[in-house]
């Protein structure tokens, strides 16, 4: 094709294009895969009713001896009037613990999973949804002075798979260690951290007895909607008047804690989204002013072929397609770079695996701008008059 | 230290109620005077300040990045053997026990479970001395069978210790990738824009040739410009640098307070400037003299 015979003359200016166009395109589709993975862990269903949840964490003081008990503080919460369910464990995107969980089965192999282990009304009180099986009833809870008791476990579907494929999963028994659990039921996935990547869905919720202990912990209460604030400053006074020798340094609920821990990534994502802009806006000037300089340089071929019959569309076509050929050698290059900078990040910081529409987008975009900025300077090309280009010769 | 001093080693083995307050716990309890000798409650039970801390931010926290290597400084110390006499059902951090157990029944102070980190002070020359020594300690404890294998020693420095523990947070290191992304599409920009603006100089570097200037002397000149230019970008740079971290300092994240533009950035930032602009102009340069003088003093027509 004609439109690319001016090209190797011109193989520097052209190379750097593409240069430009490729870091530009593999350096954005990772922030914007960042940005929009902040984007999704803020809104993301994380696998429990979020809405009218209360957290409270108690923890003893050094010395105090210690008034109430987990059992009793339980039951006081569970009475105080806009609670529902009262429960005494892990805060969701908080479960610290974790355990490598491997089936009786062939299938599947040992997994990391994250656990979420509750006392009381822990079940009700996060909301879980369940899809196969049952939840754990106090009564299928075994004595846990025996040597080696069967814990009962509802475990998330995302593990469910991992560990059992097709096979039934209810009565299964797992084991961790010399720890033996027994699959009650599957829940819609808890998830551990977010975003939520395919590890941090492996997650088993178990339950405790209520000790008549001086425990402490975070306490869970469940409210009617829209009540948590009013509610949790009677609960927080309650444990208060119960325990006297434990300080309450935490009392929130639990959309106010999730969004707090947002507020970390979205800096990161604005931090990200700022760098976005001012790349497209460098690559925007560089590449214009690299057209434009192209079109000054061939002023006299222009004019030439105008004389000879090209009509200023063409003129105008001739340079979009120059540039758009160009655009897309670095778009692809960029996109190929940048799905190797995310094979990186996800060995070593811990990064999801980039979605194919995002190198998509993002690609799109810096071809559309890099058509854009070559706009003006291919108009102006093509209203070069052939009569004046003449004279000047 | 403000005010006293730290407790000795004989009030450490008396388990003596002795308190080192940092400055900012003093200001908020004794309103910032000397407090030494004065009384305090501390969970429960009476403590005697005997030293206030100056102002100590040390970060990352090495001594112990637990609770975040970025986190906020303790306020309060005490003696280990006292805080160890006191009864009390939390505050040990991450506790680790081996052997059979259930969930609930271990405690910091069995056998079998370890919660604290020691840090010895030795002679670098020696530490391989020290390791034997643990070594040989590891396999006593395993001949005695309370340790079930065989021994796993690490002897860390500090370097090494905030290596193994990545205290660099990934964010960072993702925002250091993502600026190395970004100065590489400047450095092709500006190349870019050198084409240019030294295609538009034709006329004026064809002149310089056409009196004698050597092929060598014209990118000098180009070059130079640019190193000048890129000194003034920098200077720029750094009035956006530092805007940019006062924005980042808003950031909730704990290592955001610990922000600052200090000389070697500044010098960093300058030398980077001029670089990028030696680096991203030398090719164009290199180009442009090569064009034949009277070729290059046409284009003046």
């Amino acid at each position: 094709m004609h439109v690319f015979k001016a090209l190797p003359r011109h193989s520097g200016i052209a190379s750097i294009l593409v240069l430009q166009i490729a870091t530009v395109v593999a350096v954005i589709t990772n922030c914007i895969f960042v940005i929009a993975s902040t984007i999704t862990s803020a809104v993301e269903a994380i696998g429990i009713d979020e809405r009218g949840i209360g957290v409270i964490q108690s923890i003893g003081v050094i010395g105090s001896g210690g008034t109430g008990t987990q059992a009793n503080n339980l039951v006081a919460l569970a009475k105080i009037a806009g609670v529902t369910h009262a429960a005494f464990g892990a805060v969701p995107l908080r479960a610290k613990t974790y355990v490598t969980l491997g089936s009786d089965g062939v299938m599947g192999g040992a997994m990391r999973v994250a656990v979420y282990r509750g006392v009381g009304d822990y079940q009700s009180t996060l909301g879980i949804e369940l899809v196969e099986g049952t939840g754990i009833d106090e009564g299928m809870l075994p004595d846990a002075t025996l040597d080696n008791p069967e814990w009962p476990a509802v475990i998330s579907s995302t593990l469910r798979q991992a560990l059992f494929a097709n096979e039934q999963a209810v009565g299964r028994l797992m084991r961790a260690g010399t720890q033996r659990y027994r699959v009650v039921g599957v829940m819609r996935d808890v998830v551990s951290a977010l975003p939520a990547q395919v590890k941090d869905r492996m997650t088993m919720l178990i339950a405790r007895r209520a000790a008549d202990a001086d425990i402490g912990g975070y306490y869970l209460v469940r409210t009617s909607p829209g009540q948590v604030d009013r509610v949790l400053i009677s609960a927080l006074a309650k444990l208060r008047e119960l325990n006297a020798g434990h300080v309450q340094p935490l009392s929130r609920s639990f959309e106010e804690l999730r969004a707090k821990q947002a507020s970390k990534a979205n800096a990161l994502a604005y931090a990200l989204a700022c760098v976005v802009m001012v790349l497209c806006i460098i690559t925007a000037i560089g590449i214009g002013a690299l057209t434009a300089h192209w079109v000054r340089q061939r002023r006299v071929s222009i004019g030439v072929r105008r004389a000879l019959g090209a009509r200023s569309s063409d003129i105008l076509a001739y340079f979009l397609i120059e540039n758009a050929a160009l655009a897309l050698i670095g778009v692809g290059l960029g996109a190929i770079a940048a799905l190797g900078i995310n094979r990186i990040g996800v060995v070593k910081l811990d990064l999801g695996p980039l979605p194919l529409a995002i190198v998509i987008a993002s690609s799109c975009g810096v071809l559309l701008v890099s058509l854009a900025c070559a706009f003006y300077p291919a108009l102006r090309a093509s209203r070069i008059a052939p009569a004046a280009v003449m004279r000047s010769l | 230290m403000q005010y006293g001093a730290a407790w000795t080693d004989l009030q450490d083995s008396n388990r003596d109620r002795v308190v080192v307050l940092s400055s900012k716990a003093n200001d908020a309890i004794f309103g910032g005077s000397n407090s030494v000798g004065r009384e305090l409650t501390v969970a429960t039970k009476t403590m005697r300040v005997v030293g206030v801390l100056r102002p100590w931010d040390i970060a990352p926290k090495i001594y112990d990045l637990n609770d975040g290597p970025y986190s906020d400084p303790e306020e309060l110390f005490i003696p280990f053997s006292t805080w160890i006499d006191l009864p009390q059902d939390y505050g040990y951090g991450p506790v680790r026990c081996v052997g059979p157990l259930s969930e609930e029944a271990y405690g910091p102070m069995d056998d079998h479970c370890t919660w604290v980190q020691v840090w010895v002070a030795l002679n670098p020359a020696r530490a391989s001395q020290f390791y034997e020594k643990l070594v040989a300690y590891s396999q006593e404890q395993r001949r005695s069978s309370r340790y079930g294998n065989s021994p796993n020693v690490r002897l860390r420095n500090v370097p090494d210790w905030l290596r193994y523990k990545n205290v660099v947070p990934p964010g960072v290191k993702a925002q250091f990738f993502v600026s190395l992304g970004v100065l590489l599409a400047c450095l092709f920009t500006v190349a870019g824009m050198q084409v240019v603006s030294f295609r538009g100089r034709f006329p004026e570097l064809g002149l310089r040739r056409a009196l004698g200037a050597s092929r060598a002397a014209i990118i000098l000149q180009l070059v130079v410009e640019a190193g000048l230019l890129g000194v003034f970008g920098g200077l720029l740079g750094i009035a956006l640098g530092f805007i940019g971290v006062q924005l980042l300092r808003l950031s909730p994240e704990t290592y955001a307070s610990h922000l600052s533009l200090d000389g070697g950035v500044v010098a960093a930032s300058i030398g980077l400037g001029i670089a990028a602009m030696l680096v991203s102009s030398l090719a164009p340069a290199i180009r442009a003299s090569g064009h034949p003088p009277y070729r290059q003093m046409q284009e003046a027509g």
